[in-house]
């Protein structure tokens, strides 16, 4: 989130598209009844009629894979009627920027295209003038400004061909579009988005995204209270594992991982980030890699890493260039792999693969081409028990599978980061049971048992061997000392620590200081454990600066100097993020403490910086990189009820730069606008369970909540069918099979697509075959029927939008 | 007469129907689950029992200008403050009310009375029998209510809206909570809900607060 849950509650307008809140983030709900308090609509969007839709002002609905499309016709709202924050998009936004004059979309291409799957950006540039800053038209009337491109882009994205696509009534998308710009359009006037996975689980989850973001932008409401673009994370942890490294591409704090023809520090500095920018006023604020990366390394290797050895950075393992090692080329790999073993083991902690990843049928597959499996849970999963899972013959498996039993949440003392990026320190409320331990011991059992290993007969032991590890012997318990680490140490010329590191501007590239990740640079300084706060905010706009503790530097609200003019007075003056007092900044902790951008008597601040820190040029950019295109276009996904893509026609049905997966025989895909599976399908969550279910299947009283597999759908389509309410069906996609109840119901409706009746249908991804409290016969994985195919960007699977087909059981 | 003891609200334009009440319900009174199976719906188990207290009820209907209504009532004993079960027992200790809360109490000496006249004599049907003949429903958790080893305040409440999500279950003094109740009304009809209601206003502990006509939610009202 940019923002944080209690501030969803000083929001003029909330929209909530691609998740379904009220189930899946029950408290969030909280927050949007504080805002309907104060006059805030609440409107759903989503294909079908959810608990959200149930308290929701408006409801609309939209065929699954239709967002961007819907989206685009909101930007072509906000544009064609000039509902923008004129100086917020002027001032704050790339808007004005000369896009270069070799760029070009045509029927859904952008240009730099290589025909297959991967596009050359090199057109979508900027001008640039003599001395290499880019050229700016502010009063936004060049044609070749980002702002007339997006004007003439979303042109195409009228209600007519919006309604085409997405199935929405024309009148209906008109209420929604209203509602939402009208009521926070005005400068001072705040709209909020909650997503989830509804929109990420897309062949375009990131453009979908980005859609949002660009509409926020040009309606003002990125940086100030009420507004932002916020990710409603899908785990009470996901945001810190994400912090902390989660994915293969990056290091903490989202420091890029070093890849192989990176060589040295100066190489990954200079290659990873731009360290320089002629940009005048942009604080360009990842130029300081070099101290993070640098007191990372310390954090790592301690008195080992030294200037002379560039701190020890050629022991960091390094990416392939050009190879992608995310979750689906992982699990490709693994299944294609023969003798000789490219992938001989693998962790899955506290993670449940063979039931949560789309197509798991392959999933499965895959891990029996392991050696070794390592499963770290609280309890069995479809994973550590994939040998004996459907269609699966143990006496031909060869794989080692050992379990390691894991302390739940409650059972260990550590900090949570919630969506708000807030990190909260909690206390272990009861000891495990059994062997059962803690993430940390587990791993310290593992790394004692390793480097015994590599002491013994190793090859290329330093890195492994050089690692400060000393968590397991220190003062405190490891967990602290964890975070303590993690916040970074001031260090003496031997390299020891003497105290710690105040916050991340303190950070240095010359070894003189240590930080696991400079993110989170403060949570844990001389004042204490911070994360630990617990002081309430009793007056003000729910900042709660002093409860627990936020990255980066306890800003509760991410880009707010964003939220004021450029005298630095807030536009909202209701609800304050900051206040320029003339000499220093109120409120929360500004972007930056330099002054506003301009100076009392109007001119400008030349020592002052844009508010878009983050970004190369110091603005939000309304048009920018992404793998697949510098603004969203819509796509079919990869399985559709269409055989063309209505805004393109034939040129361009899927998303140009997606990953498609290897044709083998467990990829098996619909044919677009195909008759054996045409009945669109989306997984999702339930209140009542959590995840795969691997935790709450194991609970009678939640058991008793959803005690079955089941498939929602229309009343239109049971009655095409000849099902009735409650009766088991089959539901089957190119991939796999699952039975399920019917739940026949008014909250699913036939859409109308280009003309013709489409049904949709959904089915929870909570059940699973090791069910010991329940008929295995009843929880079939909805997952097995997803397909494996992600968004270009991050990878992630589309199953959100695939075709399936429905049958009454024989 | 000025009516005394605790009374819960539930503010169903507030619920999202999460069943954190229905759950912790179980959980403090430590009832078993039932086994249960999908019957083409949300709402589970069917009916109250022993074992089951607090029931949320969902209940899907179109409106005239076609749109959809998906409602959802948290539903209990509503502990009326003349309670026609104990009117009704034939003993004077089996059915009780606390002192403190107004609380109707279901005692062991229900086994002795009639189920059927019992249950027969509840508005809202919400008695149940348990297979040793004792009478069950939801005991207002007196027990946490009137429990001075809970030392925070917000922690002597009943479990259902100790762990209520949005708010929509609040519990506090009586005329705190019709008061409360009343001023929410106000809101909602304001609102353009003009057929918002509290159900049995007067007769009840547990106020519950309609915004679209009764026919529309899942319950069963009082005659």
């Amino acid at each position: 989130m940019t923002n944080h849950w209690i501030d969803i509650g000083n929001s003029d307008v909330i929209l909530i598209m691609g998740s379904n809140a009220a189930e899946n983030h029950p408290i969030s709900m909280r927050w949007v009844n504080k805002a309907r308090e104060s006059g805030a609509k609440m409107i759903h969007v989503d294909p079908r009629f959810t608990r959200t839709s149930a308290v929701a002002d408006i409801y609309a609905s939209l065929r699954s894979g239709s967002d961007i499309a819907f989206l685009g016709g909101m930007i072509n709202y906000i544009l064609e009627n000039g509902y923008i924050h004129e100086e917020y998009v002027k001032e704050y936004t790339n808007a004005s920027f000369l896009i270069n004059e070799d760029f070009a979309f045509n029927d859904g291409l952008f240009s730099g295209h290589d025909g297959d799957r991967t596009y050359d950006t090199t057109t979508w540039a900027f001008q640039t003038d003599a001395d290499g800053v880019i050229v700016k038209d502010k009063t936004l009337e060049d044609p070749n400004c980002v702002y007339q491109f997006l004007k003439t882009h979303y042109s195409r994205y009228d209600l007519e061909t919006v309604s085409g696509i997405t199935g929405t009534p024309e009148d209906k998308l008109q209420e929604v579009y209203e509602a939402y710009v009208g009521a926070c359009y005005e400068p001072g006037k705040a709209g909020t988005i909650m997503y989830a996975m509804g929109w990420t689980q897309h062949t375009v989850g990131a453009q979908n995204i980005r859609a949002m973001s660009i509409a926020q932008l040009l309606l003002g409401n990125i940086g100030v209270s009420g507004g932002g673009v916020n990710a409603l994370r899908g785990e009470s942890n996901v945001q810190g594992s994400t912090d902390q490294c989660l994915l293969y591409h990056i290091l903490p704090g989202y420091l890029k991982s070093p890849q192989d023809n990176w060589t040295d520090l100066d190489t990954y500095n200079e290659s990873a980030r731009a360290l320089t920018t002629l940009e005048p006023r942009s604080a360009n604020w990842w130029s300081h890699t070099p101290e993070y990366i640098a007191s990372f390394l310390k954090a790592m290797y301690g008195t080992e890493a030294t200037a002379d050895n560039d701190f020890a950075y050629s022991w960091l393992p390094k990416r392939d260039a050009g190879v992608n090692y995310a979750w689906q080329p992982m699990f490709d790999a693994m299944y294609k792999q023969e003798e000789g073993k490219e992938i001989k083991g693998f962790f899955a902690w506290g993670q449940n693969p063979a039931c949560s990843s789309g197509n798991v049928n392959k999933i499965r597959a895959a891990l029996a081409k392991l050696d070794w499996l390592v499963c770290v849970n609280i309890y069995s999963t479809e994973t550590s028990e994939f040998w004996r899972g459907p269609d699966m013959d143990p006496e031909n498996i060869a794989t080692e599978v050992f379990e390691l039993p894991a302390a739940a949440s409650f059972e260990k003392e550590g900090s949570v980061t919630n969506s708000g990026r807030w990190a909260q320190w909690r206390y272990a409320a009861i000891d495990p049971p059994g062997d059962a331990k803690p993430d940390a011991e587990i791993m310290n059992d593992l790394w004692i048992a390793i480097t015994g290993l590599y002491e013994a007969d190793g090859e290329f032991p330093d890195p492994i061997l050089g690692c400060k590890w000393d968590y397991f012997d220190g003062p405190d318990i490891p967990t602290v000392m964890l975070a303590k680490e993690i916040n970074g140490y001031n260090l003496d010329a031997d390299g020891n620590p003497t105290g710690l590191v105040d916050k991340f501007t303190l950070l240095a590239s010359d070894g003189t200081t240590s930080s696991g990740n400079w993110l989170y640079c403060q949570s844990y300084n001389e004042d204490g454990n911070n994360m630990a706060r617990r002081t309430v905010e009793t007056e003000g706009i729910g900042l709660n600066a002093e409860w627990a503790w936020c990255w980066p530097i306890n800003r509760r609200i991410i880009y707010n100097r964003a939220s004021v003019d450029l005298l630095g007075q807030p536009y909202d003056e209701d609800h304050p993020v900051i206040t320029w007092n003339g000499t220093g900044w109120d409120g929360d902790v500004p972007d930056g403490g330099w002054a506003p951008m301009n100076n009392e008597d109007g001119t400008e601040n030349p020592d002052s910086k844009l508010p878009f820190i983050m970004q190369t040029n110091g603005v939000a950019q309304v048009f920018g990189n992404m793998t697949d295109g510098p603004v969203p276009e819509h796509y079919e996904p990869l399985e559709s009820p269409l055989t063309e893509n209505p805004m393109t026609g034939n040129s361009q049905r899927l998303n140009p730069a997606v990953y498609v997966p290897p044709a083998d025989e467990m990829n098996a895909v619909a044919t677009p606008g195909g008759t054996d599976y045409p009945i669109i399908c989306s997984t999702y969550r339930v209140t009542e369970h959590w995840q795969s279910g691997v935790m709450t299947r194991w609970i009678p009283w939640l058991n008793e909540l959803h005690p079955d597999m089941f498939v929602e759908m229309s009343e239109e389509l049971a009655e095409e069918k000849s099902i009735t309410n409650g009766e088991w069906v089959k539901v089957s996609s190119a991939r796999g099979e699952v039975r399920a109840v019917a739940v026949v119901t008014k909250r699913f409706k036939p859409f109308t697509i280009e003309g013709n009746t489409v049904h949709q249908v959904g089915i929870p991804w909570c059940y699973g075959w090791v069910a010991p409290l329940m008929d295995k016969t009843r929880a079939s994985s909805a997952n097995l029927l997803s397909p494996n195919v992600g968004d270009p960007n991050t990878r992630i699977p589309e199953s959100k939008a695939f075709m399936v087909n429905i049958e009454k059981e024989a | 007469m000025a009516v005394n003891g605790k009374a819960f609200l539930i503010d169903t334009t507030k619920c999202t129907a999460c069943r954190a009440c229905q759950v912790a319900c179980k959980q403090w009174n430590e009832l078993a689950a039932e086994t249960t199976e999908n019957r083409g719906g949300y709402e589970n188990p069917p009916d109250f029992t022993a074992n089951t207290w607090l029931r949320v009820q969902f209940k899907e209907t179109e409106r005239s200008d076609g749109s959809l209504a998906w409602t959802f009532v948290r539903s209990s004993c509503r502990h009326c403050i003349d309670a026609p079960c104990k009117q009704e027992a034939a003993n004077s200790d089996s059915i009780t009310i606390d002192s403190d809360t107004g609380a109707v109490l279901f005692g062991e000496g229900t086994k002795d009375e009639s189920y059927a006249a019992i249950r027969t004599a509840c508005p809202f049907d919400i008695p149940r029998q348990d297979s040793e003949g004792q009478l069950f429903k939801c005991r207002m958790c007196v027990d946490r209510v009137d429990n001075e080893d809970l030392e925070a305040a917000a922690d002597r409440i009943p479990a259902c809206a100790k762990v209520c999500t949005t708010g929509a279950i609040t519990f506090g003094d009586y005329a705190d909570i019709t008061a409360a109740a009343d001023a929410r009304l106000a809101e909602v009809i304001a609102e353009g809900f003009t057929n918002a209601t509290i159900l049995d206003r007067n007769d009840v502990r547990l106020l519950i607060l309609l915004a679209e006509p009764a026919g529309m939610y899942s319950l069963t009202t009082r005659g």
